[in-house]
């Protein structure tokens, strides 16, 4: 397996190595299942392509997009090669009577397989399964995309963008300013396969920086995007584009969006199936709501307050309200 | 007599009287009317933030009591102040005297504010909490210095005087916080199929939008057989204690839909009685 740097993915090293790991002692005949999680727009595809390009000629992929009412997946499992990735496992399960059998008989496959699974799925919707079907018990190694960084936010960016890209401070100082970020330090205990993430915050004080130079616009800007995004690399992407004036990011153009959420529980649970299926059609809402809530009220309330975004017939939740969504419907209890 | 005790009756002795006027009264009704807006506003600031934080919302409004107390001791203070000017000894003597003479002649009343502290710091209850106590269940919405108010599933408020905490079993069903326990029953005819009426009545459960599940909060599906029914029970948490019922419903309600698609039916009550002819044959 090649590295995260060798890879153009330098902010996943330590993840990309962990699955590396998992293939190599599956070659050595010790097969443990793997799961990749993260939150919407963390970037898992990405990693999957990456694990993908390395290993073209052993591995099958499958990726759902939909979710997905028969089993026909199982043929496509059965004559694959002997690792299988599949992407956004969360698409398996419904939450509604009867909306769990296909994940049953994935995990019932899976089971009595000889082959390896690296699969994909949504934090939420992971958590959610692990405690109702305890999907968590057939993956031994579960890796998690922790928050980035300023530091990796900010070559993950950058190292998109062909051209230099000025950071100007157009009336806010850099140098005035108190910023505090999270980052995150990888660890792995002993005895275990899961890379744990020992979050701490990072703070700079210009008072104590004195010393040491003035803060550059360009560390102030990304240790507040990192702030703003809560870390996450969709999200923070998305919040760089709307502050890019080419060639030029203004350290005022980033703007914090504060969403202030107050819904009954209906609206709640809409918006708690859509950030857990991260994608998801109308007609799929409606189907797992059933009669009892008014879709169409909801999806309205929830797109005309910014927190959902249609694309193509789909709802998905938008970027900048994913840090607040979440924060709320943590709160609320809706998601775990 | 006086010679045996002459402690008792020094420290009042040079306890001394304020002239009792116009504005010593309107000092007292403007001390009462500070602690009750007090009260007042701190109560619905405080429930009003309970509600912002779902997680925490007992242990902020357990904190609603607290300063009721804390603001109607201080206002009883600087009432008795506004009487009497007495030094740090005579205070001791003369709170011990009142309350002495309060407990003779409000004994009730005395009892429910010590029951009052009692359950503040003691928390057999708090606000919010679901309890059982006498023959009485409802939400606890407030914990007054004199009695403790429940809404009832009827919506009726009762107001349980704070004493019984004394002498009566209080049972809360969530004990603190803010998710709780659940039962669901089902009886379905003896004759379906009843694995597959758990694996509804589990599935109906964990899609549910009220429930909550985690390791703390875990869910079960029991199945009990009956001579001439099954029993499924469901025993899961509801998120928001609130959403008792609603959950209860919701669940039941889909669970049976999803039942007769299945054919299994609920149990008949000729299966339980006797037929005629069986009866007849019966030796007298």
């Amino acid at each position: 397996m090649e590295s995260g740097e060798e890879n153009g993915l330098p902010q996943y090293q330590v993840e990309l190595e962990a699955i590396g790991q998992g293939i190599s002692d599956f070659e050595e005949g010790k097969g443990e299942n793997i799961a990749l999680i993260s939150e919407p727009f963390a970037g898992r595809g990405k990693l999957i392509n990456e694990i993908r390009k390395s290993h073209t000629d052993k591995i099958t992929s499958i990726r759902f997009n939909t979710t997905i009412t028969s089993n026909e997946f199982l043929s496509s499992l059965r004559e694959g090669k002997e690792i299988i990735i599949v992407e956004n496992c969360h698409f398996l399960a419904q939450r509604k009577i009867g909306g769990f059998d296909q994940i049953d008989a994935f995990l019932n496959y899976m089971s009595s397989s000889d082959q390896l699974f690296i699969t994909s799925w949504n934090t939420f919707s992971w958590s959610y399964l692990s405690e109702v079907m305890s999907v968590n018990s057939f993956f031994p190694r579960v890796i998690r995309l922790y928050p980035l960084g300023a530091e990796a936010l900010k070559s993950l960016i950058l190292s998109s963008y062909p051209y230099a890209i000025r950071f100007s401070e157009n009336g806010e100082r850099a140098a005035d300013r108190i910023s505090v970020s999270m980052a995150c330090l990888h660890l792995r205990l002993p005895f275990s396969s899961t890379v744990h993430c020992i979050p701490w915050p990072e703070i700079r004080l210009p008072q104590l920086m004195k010393g040491r130079g003035k803060m550059k616009a360009e560390d102030a800007f990304f240790d507040r995007l990192a702030s703003i995004s809560g870390g996450n690399p969709g999200v923070a992407r998305k919040l760089f584009e709307q502050a890019l004036t080419f060639p030029e990011v203004p350290l005022s153009a980033l703007k914090d969006p504060k969403y202030t959420i107050s819904l009954g529980i209906n609206d709640r649970f809409i918006l708690s199936l859509i950030l857990t299926m991260e994608l998801v059609s109308k007609e799929d809402i409606a189907e797992i709501a059933g009669p009892d809530i008014d879709i169409d009220k909801s999806l309205y309330l929830l797109s005309a307050g910014g927190l959902v975004t249609r694309e193509e017939g789909s709802y998905a939740i938008a970027h900048e309200a994913l840090k607040s969504v979440v924060q709320y419907l943590e709160l609320s209890r809706v998601v775990w | 007599m006086a010679d045996l005790l002459p402690n008792v009756s020094d420290p009042l002795a040079g306890l001394t009287f304020q002239d009792i006027g116009f504005s010593t009264l309107f000092y007292v009704a403007y001390i009462i009317i500070i602690a009750y807006i007090t009260v007042f506003v701190s109560s619905f600031l405080l429930r009003k933030l309970s509600e912002r934080l779902p997680t925490y919302r007992h242990t902020v409004t357990m904190l609603i009591p607290l300063v009721k107390i804390f603001v109607y001791f201080l206002a009883f203070y600087y009432i008795t102040i506004a009487f009497i000017q007495p030094n740090l000894t005579q205070l001791v003597a003369f709170f011990g005297l009142f309350g002495a003479a309060l407990g003779f002649g409000l004994k009730d009343l005395f009892a429910d504010i010590i029951g009052g502290i009692v359950i503040i710091f003691e928390k057999p209850y708090q606000i919010g909490d679901k309890i059982t106590i006498g023959e009485t269940y409802g939400e606890v919405t407030d914990i007054g210095i004199r009695s403790t108010k429940l809404v009832t599933p009827g919506d009726s408020i009762v107001s349980v005087p704070n004493y019984l905490v004394f002498s009566q079993s209080v049972s809360s069903a969530n004990a603190g916080n803010v998710a709780m326990m659940v039962i669901i029953d089902l009886f379905i005819d003896s004759r379906c199929d009843a694995g597959l009426g758990m694996k509804i009545l589990k599935e109906a459960i964990i899609s549910s939008k009220y429930i909550i599940v985690t390791e703390k909060f875990p869910y079960t599906i029991l199945l009990d057989d009956f001579p001439f029914y099954h029993r499924i029970r469901g025993k899961a948490y509801v998120g928001d204690l609130r959403n008792e019922f609603e959950f209860k419903s919701e669940v039941t309600r889909r669970a049976w839909i999803e039942f007769r698609k299945h054919g299994i039916r609920p149990p008949r009550m000729r299966d339980a009685i006797p037929e005629k002819d069986t009866l007849s044959s019966l030796p007298p």
